[in-house]
C-alpha cells in the first residue's frame, strides 16, 4: 500500500505514524549508505519489492467483465453480495468483488470455470423452482434461502463439483476478493481493510 | 561424476545447520534443497501471495508446490487416497532453502529432561510404541545453546526451567498489547507467564538487523532477515567457507550404494536437467519427517531390498507429532495492536505444573491479518459462516480477539507410518509417499485441559465469552509442520532407525538430522530440538571423520 493512500482512519502505531511510512521518510533523510542489503531493500518503496507479481490495471468507471457474461455477473455479484452484504459499511458489490472473480477466472485461474459454470446452472435450477424471475431479481429472502439450499446439496465428486462446492468456492473467492489486495480487482478503495480497521 | 565429501540432503532447520558445521570442521560439503532460494527481496505482505497458508490462492508460497503427490489413510486397515499440497491431508513442511524456518513463527522452546523419558515416566498406553530417547537433557543442553547463539533466540528462561547454563543471547521482544493484557491476568490466577523464547532478533545480532515487529510473521517470510531462519544464519555461514556448495531446486531421488553395498552418494536432478549422481564419503538426510523416511525406502538394491536402512522394517514408523487445541477469546475492548511478531507471553504446563501427564505450553498469536482472521476464526454455535451476522461478527471482533494455543505432548501411534505407496508415483518417475496417521488418545487429556486452562486466562483477561476450535480424539490426518518421529533415535535396531548420534542403524555413513530423529514429541514446538540435535549429529559426523568411524 503506497503512502498518499492512507484512507484507513490509523490507529497510530507508539511513533504515530505507520511503519512503512516512516521507512520511507528515512530512506529520504538518510540515503542508502552503508546498509545491509537487507535494509536497503526493506527502505525501497513497498512497491519495487513487489516487481515479480501481476499488476492488473486501473481502471475508473464501469469495469467491462472479461470472462463473465452479464447475466452472469450479475448472479456472482448477488451470491457475492449474499456473502458480504452491506450494512453500516459497504459489502462486495460496492468492493467489486465479481470483478476479482471474473478476473481470476479470465486469467490465473481458468481452471475453476467448470465449477461456475455447473454452479450457476444449479443455481438457475433452484431458482426456477421458486420463481420465473432470474436470481439476482429476486429479494434478498429469498436469495439467502436459495443459497442455503445450494450450500447444502450433497457434496461433489473429484470430477464433477456439486452445488455445496460452488457455493464454497464463491464463498472463498469472496473472502479474498473483499480482503485482499485491490491489484486484484476487488477491495474497492480498501474498503475491506476499512471494515475491519486494518492498516496494511 | 563430481565428488564431495558430504552431501546433505535439505537445506532446513536440520539440513543448514549440518552444512554450516560440517564445512566449518573442513569437509567438502554439497547441500541441496528441491526447492527454491528466497531473498528478503521476494518476500511482501499479501495474504493472497505471500502466504504459507492453503488459504492462499496462488499455492503455498514456500511450498510444497503443485505437482507433488502422496497417498493418505487415517488406518493401516482403510484404503488411502490420493492427495495433492491443496488438501489439507497433504503431509508436509515447506519447500525451500530455510525449509519451514523461512516462514515459521520461530517459536524456539526447549524441551524439558522428562520429555526424554516418557516410557520411564507413564509407561506405554496401550496401542503406542513409545520409548524413551537414547539421549538425555542433559545431553543436549550445550546445543541447545549453541543452537540459540549461533541462530539467534531471544528469551527470558521459563519459570520452570528446563536447566541452562548461560542466558539467551539477546532479550524478548517489547510486549504487545496482549501481553499487557494477558500477564496481568495470569498473575491474578496465581500463574507464571513468561515471554515465549523466539528465534527472532530482538537486538541487532552478528550483521542482521532486530524485528521491525511488522504484522506478517508467522506463514511469511522476513523482509528485514530478522527471523533466524537458517537461510540468513548457518547457510549463508556454511557458503563462506568456500567449502559449501548450495544447490537449490535439485532433488534426490535415492541414495546410492557401491558394488560393496556401501552408500556412496546420491542421485539428483536440477530442475529439468539429466539425472546426475553426486559421490560422497558420508550422507545426511535431513528432508523432513515425510521425505526423509521416503528417501529411504526409494533406496534399495540387493543389500537393502526393502529400502536403505530397513532391514527391519523400522523406516517410516513410530511417526507423530505434537497435539494442539486452539481457543479464542473474545472482549468489549480493543486487546490487540498490530506490533508483531505475535507470540508474546507463554505459560508452561508440563509435569510438575499440569494436571494430566505431561502437558504442554499456552501461548498467544498471532497478529491480526484479514483473510486470517476471516477464514479462522470459530463461530459462534448457529452463526452461519457467511451473510450479515457473521460480517458484524468479524468486523466487531477482529482488534477485540485473543487467541491462545496450547501444545501438548504427542507420542507415535502403532500402526502410524511414512512407507511407499503401493502403486503411487509422482511426476518424476519416483514413487509417492504414503502416510498412515491418527494421534494417540494419550494426547486428548491433555489437549483438554490445557484449553480449559486458556479459557481460564483468557477471562479472566476480560473475556465475555470463549469458543474453543473443537478437539477430536485421536485426530487423523495428514502430518502438519510438527511432523517428527519416522526415523528415530533408539539403542534397539529392532525399534529405531538411528543410534544415538543419528546414524542409521548398521549404516556408518549415513545420518538422519531433521525430526524424524524425534523419539517423541514434546510439549511445544519441536524446531529448536530439531536444531539442537542437528547440532549434536553434526559434532558426531565430523568425530567419525575425522576419526575414520565411518567405516563402521
Amino acid at each position: 500500500m503506497a503512502d498518499g493512500m492512507k484512507v484507513v482512519p490509523a490507529r497510530k502505531s507508539p511513533l504515530g505514524i505507520s511503519r512503512r511510512s516512516l521507512l520511507h521518510r528515512c530512506a529520504i533523510c538518510l540515503g542508502v549508505i552503508n546498509l545491509p542489503q537487507a535494509w536497503m531493500n526493506l527502505l525501497a518503496a513497498p512497491e519495487m519489492t513487489h516487481h515479480a507479481r501481476t499488476e492488473a490495471p486501473v481502471v475508473l468507471g464501469p469495469v467491462p467483465f472479461k470472462y463473465f457474461t452479464p447475466a452472469q455477473a450479475a448472479c456472482v455479484e448477488a451470491i457475492t453480495e449474499q456473502i458480504i452484504p452491506a450494512d453500516q459499511d459497504p459489502g462486495a458489490k460496492w468492493a467489486g468483488v465479481v470483478h476479482y472473480i471474473d478476473l481470476s477466472l479470465a486469467g490465473e485461474f481458468a481452471e475453476l470455470r467448470p465449477i461456475y459454470r455447473a454452479g450457476l446452472s444449479r443455481l438457475g435450477e433452484l431458482t426456477k423452482a421458486v420463481s420465473d424471475c432470474p436470481f439476482p431479481d429476486l429479494d434478498f429472502a429469498q436469495q439467502t434461502r436459495i443459497l442455503e439450499k445450494l450450500q447444502s446439496d450433497a457434496p461433489g465428486t473429484q470430477s464433477s463439483a456439486s452445488g455445496q462446492d460452488f457455493f464454497a468456492l464463491v464463498r472463498r473467492q469472496t473472502i479474498e476478493g473483499f480482503f485482499g489486495d485491490p491489484k486484484y480487482g476487488g477491495n474497492r478503495d480498501y474498503v475491506g481493510w476499512k471494515v475491519l480497521k486494518f492498516e496494511g | 561424476m563430481e565428488q564431495v565429501d558430504a552431501v546433505v540432503v535439505g537445506a532446513g532447520a536440520g539440513g543448514g545447520i549440518v552444512a554450516k558445521e560440517l564445512a566449518v570442521a573442513g569437509l567438502r560439503v554439497m547441500l541441496l534443497d528441491r526447492g527454491p532460494s528466497f531473498t528478503a527481496s521476494d518476500f511482501g505482505h499479501d495474504e493472497l501471495f505471500d502466504s504459507q497458508e492453503r488459504w492462499n490462492p496462488h499455492g503455498l508460497r514456500f511450498g510444497p508446490y503443485r505437482g507433488e503427490v502422496q497417498s493418505f489413510r487415517p488406518d493401516s486397515d482403510k484404503p488411502s487416497r490420493v492427495v495433492t499440497p491443496s488438501d489439507a491431508d497433504f503431509s508436509a513442511v515447506a519447500r525451500c532453502v530455510g525449509g519451514g524456518t523461512r516462514s515459521y513463527q520461530a517459536l524456539s522452546w526447549r524441551y524439558h529432561p522428562q520429555t526424554f523419558r516418557l516410557k520411564t515416566l507413564y509407561g506405554v498406553p496401550a496401542g503406542s510404541t513409545v520409548e524413551d530417547w537414547p539421549i538425555s537433557y542433559d545431553d543436549l543442553e550445550p546445543y541447545y545453546e549453541k543452537a540459540e547463539y549461533d541462530l539467534g533466540v531471544c528469551g527470558e528462561p521459563g519459570p520452570y526451567g528446563p536447566r541452562r547454563q548461560k542466558p539467551y543471547p539477546m532479550p524478548p521482544l517489547p510486549a504487545n498489547r496482549e501481553a499487557e493484557v494477558l500477564f496481568p491476568a495470569a498473575r491474578r490466577l496465581g500463574w507464571k507467564p513468561f515471554p515465549p523464547p523466539l528465534a527472532i532478533l530482538s537486538q541487532p545480532y552478528r550483521g542482521r538487523p532486530a524485528c521491525i515487529c511488522c504484522p506478517c510473521c508467522l506463514s511469511y517470510g522476513c523482509e528485514a532477515d530478522a527471523k533466524s531462519d537458517t537461510a540468513v544464519t548457518v547457510i549463508p555461514e556454511a557458503l563462506k567457507t568456500g567449502l559449501c556448495t548450495l544447490r537449490a531446486g535439485t532433488l534426490v531421488r535415492e541414495i546410492t550404494v557401491d558394488a560393496g553395498g556401501r552408500p556412496n552418494g546420491v542421485v539428483c536432478r536440477s530442475g529439468k536437467g539429466p539425472w546426475q549422481g553426486i559421490s560422497a564419503r558420508v550422507i545426511v538426510v535431513a528432508a523432513s519427517a515425510t521425505e526423509t523416511p521416503r528417501l529411504l525406502l526409494n533406496s534399495r538394491s540387493k543389500w537393502f531390498p526393502t529400502g536403505l536402512g530397513n532391514h527391519q522394517d523400522q523406516v517410516g514408523r513410530h511417526v507423530n507429532e505434537d497435539q494442539g487445541a486452539v481457543v479464542f477469546g473474545f472482549f468489549d475492548e480493543i486487546v490487540g495492536d498490530s506490533l508483531g511478531p505475535g507470540p508474546s507471553f507463554a505459560l508452561d504446563f508440563q509435569f510438575a505444573h499440569a494436571e494430566v501427564p505431561a502437558g504442554g505450553v499456552i501461548y498467544n498469536g498471532f497478529s491480526r491479518l484479514p483473510i486470517r482472521f476471516v477464514d479462522t476464526v470459530p463461530r459462534p454455535e448457529g452463526m452461519k459462516s457467511w451473510g450479515g451476522e457473521f460480517k458484524d461478527f468479524y468486523r466487531r471482533y477482529f482488534w477485540k480477539h485473543i487467541r491462545a494455543y496450547c501444545i501438548a505432548h504427542g507420542i507415535p501411534r502403532e500402526g502410524n507410518r511414512v512407507d511407499l505407496d503401493p502403486e503411487l508415483r509422482d511426476s518424476d518417475g519416483i514413487r509417492a509417499a504414503r502416510v498412515t496417521n491418527r494421534a494417540h488418545a494419550w494426547s486428548f487429556p491433555q489437549q483438554e485441559w490445557l484449553a480449559s486452562r486458556a479459557e481460564l486466562l483468557l477471562k479472566e483477561a476480560g473475556a465475555k465469552f470463549t469458543i474453543r476450535h473443537p478437539v477430536a480424539r485421536e485426530q487423523a490426518g495428514g502430518l502438519g509442520q510438527h511432523q517428527s518421529g519416522s526415523c528415530r533415535m533408539g539403542t534397539d535396531s529392532r525399534s529405531s532407525v538411528t543410534d544415538r548420534t543419528g546414524r542409521v542403524h548398521d549404516v556408518p555413513n549415513v545420518f538422519v538430522a531433521d525430526g524424524s530423529l524425534m523419539t517423541n514429541a514434546g510439549g511445544g514446538n519441536p524446531c529448536l530440538t530439531i536444531q539442537a540435535l542437528a547440532y549434536w549429529v553434526s559434532d558426531h559426523v565430523v568425530r567419525a571423520w575425522k576419526g575414520g568411524g565411518l567405516n563402521g
